[in-house]
């Protein structure tokens, strides 16, 4: 294979060529539209890349009113979840949180924060303003090996104005299923975050089977 | 280039943006789960915080660079509403319409291949013989709107291949073309890693013609691709070339590609060649060796990563879509070729008729049917392969994709079963919501979320759970869509 050289001088690449042959409007406007086209995808990845997605479960169109005495945070009851990440490999939606199901049947049925999230949280937000009176953690110990069964976590209770109910902390804790006492007067939202521990150790990510608050209802309508 | 080429190369470019919409609109499904899972659902997963993602993004064997880019295409799209499945759908339109850009890129090849041949000097007859092959390639067209790793891979190979063939030309725009070579090229391994080996042939040529001074400005332009990939994995997998190393390491070195499934030493050339050009493939093999000398460029370059690909048990169709460029090359060159000797064999004609009485005429009716045989082979090689193209998958799982979308978009939906495995179905992209699907099974059935199933017509599961009175609500292609009926007692915990 040898280097051919043509007697020609430099062969014109197609693209100046083509570009070339465009009229100079054309040549603009599909410069405008280029600077556009990139302009428009650094924006979407920066406003992603800045963006902080906390997903929430859908909202259900047609909800139970709650039942004083049962559990007040399931979807059939109009609650939804929102969390502070997924993890990625598995189906470990956060709405399993939410199912009613305290004892599981398969480890499908937890959520699972995702392993670069250092500290999870799970948000159960219901249909309406409820008087919670204890809330009960149905921990990976249910399904699983115990040491997967998170040690510290908070609770902070908010109005539906967003203000600060209640709060409380909780540590060594070793139950499967935790319960506490949880004195939250007109609450709507209710927040449990999670203390994990290093990147390849049993709790560096939460698991948790089951939301349950017990209390009563302040309104006899569910929030659509 | 002449007004007049200009003019037909637009013309061409527009063909081929008119047939890659046309190709959009017949797809459906995926080709290979690859272009969701390891593309679309972790750029999903990025803006929206859920997706499911496969087992190489624990190990690190792919870069987040097309996720990234995809995931600013997608918030984009979400601005002016388009979600889910029809961000999907506008993904792949995306896609196919950025591959016309190989048209130009196809008229540089033949072009660089036919330069200096008499009567077609600066190559521009051969230029647009594959420009045009190029528009409207059967198989090309398949692959256009696919969000596939090899699909924009292979728009930069194009380019690639048309800058070293330019740089084999000599000359002052040699070095340009090198640097070309060297960006286009390393833009082309930096989406896909192994579209390095349908670079081997280019790259040895170089060396062995011992073009330093191109070599050298191909090294610069390769710096931008091997920068970013470097970069992006430092930043995302915690070392530069971590995903290159990786993918490396488990293919080559662990040798577990072939997990994945074997085929026989032949499946490339007669599944994946011979098939797709249909049954006129022996035409299309006369053209590509009418090339001769000219297309040997671009017949090497295809042909060697069809030989070495050959060599591993772990095969698909996909690993080869990126020598199609060059396998089109090579046949539109041979169309060329045979142009060129029907107007020759007219000119032969006119010097033995000299004394004919009517020399003129019949040297001119001879020359005048050049261009329409020309095109009438071209045209039955690519109707051929368009039975070729037929038979591949078009809408491969297009009925779940679609119920997919469908109960994402209810209500009521609070968990969807599906038949078949996790990575069969357009995820969570797809589904749009904040839900679990899962692989269906009889255990789930009364689980409270799980209250749409997405089967095919034939399981026979579709039978059991209408007999449990869930309703069919929905059929789309090959799949039908039930419902569980409300519950007016809430289930008691076991």
């Amino acid at each position: 294979m040898t280097q051919q050289s043509s007697p020609e001088s430099a062969l014109t690449p197609a693209l100046p060529s083509l570009w070339k042959s465009l009229p100079s409007g054309a040549r603009k406007g599909t410069l405008v539209c280029a600077a556009l086209y990139g302009a428009v995808l650094v924006v979407g990845m920066l406003a992603v890349a800045l963006g902080d997605p906390n997903p929430s479960s859908p909202a259900l169109a047609a909800a139970q009113a709650p039942t004083t005495g049962r559990d007040l945070a399931t979807v059939r009851h109009g609650a939804r979840v929102q969390v502070s990440s997924y993890h990625p490999r598995g189906q470990h939606h956060a709405i399993f949180a939410i199912d009613g199901l305290s004892k599981p049947s398969d480890r499908l049925e937890k959520w699972t924060s995702a392993p670069d999230d250092p500290n999870p949280w799970i948000e159960v937000q219901l249909a309406g303003a409820v008087d919670i009176e204890r809330i009960e953690l149905a921990l990976a110990g249910v399904k699983e090996h115990a040491r997967y069964t998170m040690d510290r976590y908070s609770v902070v209770c908010f109005s539906e104005a967003g203000d600060e109910v209640h709060r409380a902390q909780f540590k060594d804790n070793t139950a499967a299923v935790a319960k506490h006492a949880l004195p939250c007067p007109g609450t709507q939202r209710v927040r449990v975050t999670f203390g994990t521990t290093p990147k390849g150790t049993p709790k560096a990510v939460a698991r948790l089977y089951e939301v349950v608050l017990l209390g009563k209802s302040q309104s006899a309508e569910a929030r659509p | 280039m002449t007004r007049r080429t200009g003019q037909w190369l637009v013309g061409l470019v527009v063909l081929g943006l008119a047939l890659r919409v046309v190709a959009w609109g017949f797809k459906g499904g995926f080709h290979y789960p690859d272009e969701i899972f390891q593309q679309l659902e972790p750029a999903h997963y990025l803006r929206t915080g859920i997706g499911w993602l496969p087992w190489e993004f624990d190990r690190g064997l792919r870069p987040w660079i097309m996720p990234w880019i995809y995931t600013g295409l997608m918030e984009a799209l979400s601005w002016v509403g388009v979600v889910g499945h029809q961000a999907l759908r506008a993904v792949n339109l995306h896609n196919a319409l950025w591959t016309a850009a190989m048209i130009p890129a196809g008229f540089r090849i033949g072009r660089a291949l036919g330069h200096g041949a008499p009567g077609d000097e600066h190559g521009e007859r051969a230029g647009l013989l594959t420009a045009a092959l190029t528009a409207a390639w059967p198989i090309l067209l398949y692959f256009s709107p696919h969000a596939l790793m090899g699909t924009p891979s292979m728009v930069c190979l194009s380019f690639g291949y048309a800058n070293w063939l330019e740089a084999r030309l000599g000359g002052e725009g040699a070095q340009r073309a090198g640097f070309g070579m060297g960006l286009w090229f390393g833009l082309a391994g930096m989406v896909r890693f192994t579209s390095g080996l349908h670079m081997l042939l280019p790259l040895a040529e170089m060396f062995v013609a011992r073009r330093w001074k191109p070599i050298g400005a191909m090294a610069l332009g390769a710096l931008p691709g091997i920068g970013l990939l470097a970069l992006v994995d430092a930043v995302t997998w915690g070392r530069p070339f971590h995903s290159a190393i990786e993918h490396f390491t488990y293919n080559y070195i662990e040798g577990k590609a072939s997990h994945h499934g074997t085929s026989p030493w032949e499946f490339y050339l007669v599944d994946t060649i011979i098939a797709r050009l249909g049954p006129l493939a022996p035409i299309s093999a006369l053209l590509v060796l009418l090339g001769g000398r000219r297309s040997w460029p671009a017949i090497l370059t295809a042909a060697a990563p069809t030989i070495l690909l050959s060599t591993v048990p772990h095969k698909e169709e996909r690993f080869l879509m990126h020598s199609w460029p060059m396998w089109v090359a090579s046949i539109s060159m041979g169309l060329w070729r045979l142009e060129r000797l029907i107007k020759k064999g007219a000119q032969r004609r006119t010097d033995d008729d000299k004394d004919s009485a009517s020399p003129a005429a019949a040297t001119s009716g001879l020359a005048k049917a050049a261009p329409w045989v020309t095109a009438a082979v071209a045209l039955a090689v690519v109707g051929s392969c368009v039975y070729g193209a037929s038979q591949m998958k078009w809408r491969w799982r297009a009925g779940l994709f679609e119920a997919q979308a469908w109960v994402g978009a209810q209500p009521d939906a609070t968990g969807l079963l599906f038949d078949d495995r996790q990575h069969l179905n357009g995820g969570h992209l797809t589904l749009n919501k904040a839900i679990p699907q899962i692989k269906n099974s009889p255990k789930w059935w009364r689980h409270p979320l799980f209250n749409y199933a997405a089967l095919k017509d034939d399981d026979p599961h579709v039978a059991r759970l209408t007999r449990a009175r869930w309703e069919v609500v929905q059929r789309f292609e090959g799949i039908t869509v039930l419902r569980r009926p409300e519950r007016k007692k809430p289930r008691k915990n076991p």
